[in-house]
């Protein structure tokens, strides 16, 4: 009876991967059927794992996890897996965040920008379309929310401080928010290299997705 | 949240999940919130708290059959930072890829590995038995793809074929493995810099310990392509190997 080309495979690789390997020969004169596929595996099996990195990763390039971030949350918005609206959103990113025991200067630090940006954030002075889907990220895992909350809440109309009090019949508005990079170089306490890492993941933002 | 609902829903093909990764799915069933999210969100393997990547998948599924995509989509975040190292270092790895063709090929591939790992139908089930295979075997097959379509168009353009067909009369190796262990170690790292079909030729003959003949058959070509492949193989990793400052 033949063999599903995956068995053959699993059963390869896991020969090769005994000391003294398995000889690839073997293999193809026992599964003809199948020699393209074993060739193939067993060649990029070992370019993969021996082979030459021909290019160091481009900083500005937009990598896995960045790339990752934007399929994420084109396929939670629609499609056969789309992920359905919380029936808790997000109050707040420092409410949240003092609910993990995590005060605003630690939330600062572990997600790699300023006090003053997390502020920033947490108020949605900063325009959405500027924040780097990376930073969504890091945020959702120090919160242990969802990244779609997080998303939805910087999207959301921004605040101002609560302890401003205005005398007026609606919702005060401010004219303009500030882009991220802007409200991260304005920061003193940002090192250059944060700053420089941030500068290189603005290439795939929030704005991006939507 | 967990503990109310039947567990590790029966793969319907011939199957069987790990024992330790069983066990694993079980511990987690009764863990409370916060300490299933801390471990769904560890990173480090060595860790022992870090789920198999087989759990992970398993809860994908056992969130989206319950109508949870939202939690879903969660430990895919957890999972994806886990495979990113993996594909981009792999990815660095192919030669003669450009940037936008990596990005073209990383966001199909991850479109694929997501609707697989989300997917409750029996083809994705292997994903929950050897997960690491089954990404090294997409990886290869997204990469197989891209590299051959590239690949055709070399050959249309005639470079890699009309070094084939005229064989040089000086260039015919005696059917033994003579590749020194100096070429031996520029071939490991620059062996996908040769192209197809003579990476793959080096690779059978030399790695594969395939005899000439043998690699003739399965390439579909004559005994005398293929050493005139060897030889042109050998040749460029000769001026490869007088190279200086390739990145390591």
């Amino acid at each position: 009876m033949s063999r599903d080309i995956d068995s053959v495979l699993l059963e390869y690789d896991t020969a090769a991967d005994q000391p003294g390997g398995t000889k690839l020969a073997d293999w193809i004169a026992r599964y003809p059927e199948y020699q393209d596929d074993l060739i193939d595996y067993a060649y990029y099996n070992f370019v993969f794992q021996k082979g030459e990195s021909y290019r160091r990763t481009d900083a500005k390039a937009a990598g896995y996890l960045t790339l990752a971030g934007v399929v994420r949350e084109r396929m939670m918005a629609e499609g056969l897996y789309a992920a359905g609206r919380s029936a808790d959103p997000l109050k707040g990113i420092l409410i949240a965040a003092r609910a993990q025991s995590i005060e605003p200067p630690e939330l600062a630090r572990r997600i790699g920008i300023g006090l003053p940006v997390v502020i920033k954030l947490d108020r949605r002075l900063i325009r959405p379309s500027t924040i780097p889907v990376e930073l969504v990220s890091r945020i959702a895992k120090e919160l242990q929310a969802f990244v779609s909350d997080v998303s939805a809440y910087l999207r959301r109309p921004l605040t101002l401080s609560p302890q401003a009090n205005y005398r007026a019949s609606s919702a005060p508005q401010v004219s303009a928010a500030q882009d991220f990079l802007d409200a991260l170089n304005a920061c003193a306490d940002v090192s250059a290299e944060q700053k420089e890492f941030w500068k290189n993941e603005s290439g795939v933002v929030l704005g991006d997705t939507e | 949240m967990r503990g109310t609902h039947a567990l590790l829903r029966p793969l319907t093909r011939d199957y069987t999940r790990e024992p330790q990764v069983v066990a694993q799915i079980l511990t987690m069933q009764g863990l409370e919130d916060s300490e299933f999210w801390r471990r769904v969100s560890l990173e480090n393997h060595l860790d022992p708290d870090c789920p198999f990547p087989e759990s992970l998948v398993c809860w994908i599924r056992e969130f989206m059959d319950r109508g949870d995509s939202r939690r879903a989509w969660d430990v895919v975040t957890a999972l994806e930072r886990r495979v990113a190292r993996i594909v981009d270092r792999g990815l660095t790895r192919v030669y003669d890829l450009r940037q936008d063709q990596i990005e073209d090929l990383t966001l199909d591939l991850i479109t694929n590995l997501y609707h697989e790992w989300l997917s409750l139908e029996p083809p994705h089930e292997f994903w929950e038995i050897r997960f690491i295979f089954c990404l090294k075997r997409k990886l290869i097959s997204h990469v197989r793809r891209f590299i051959r379509d590239r690949d055709i168009e070399v050959d249309l353009a005639g470079g890699i074929q009309s070094a084939a067909d005229a064989e040089d009369p000086l260039s015919r190796l005696s059917d033994q493995r003579s590749i020194d262990t100096e070429n031996a170690a520029i071939a490991n790292v620059a062996l996908d810099q040769l192209g197809y079909p003579l990476n793959r030729a080096f690779f059978l003959y030399h790695y594969g310990e395939l005899t000439q003949e043998q690699i003739a058959k399965v390439l579909g070509v004559t005994e005398r392509t293929v050493r005139n492949w060897l030889r042109k193989a050998e040749d460029l990793l000769e001026i490869r190997r007088s190279q200086e400052g390739y990145i390591q």
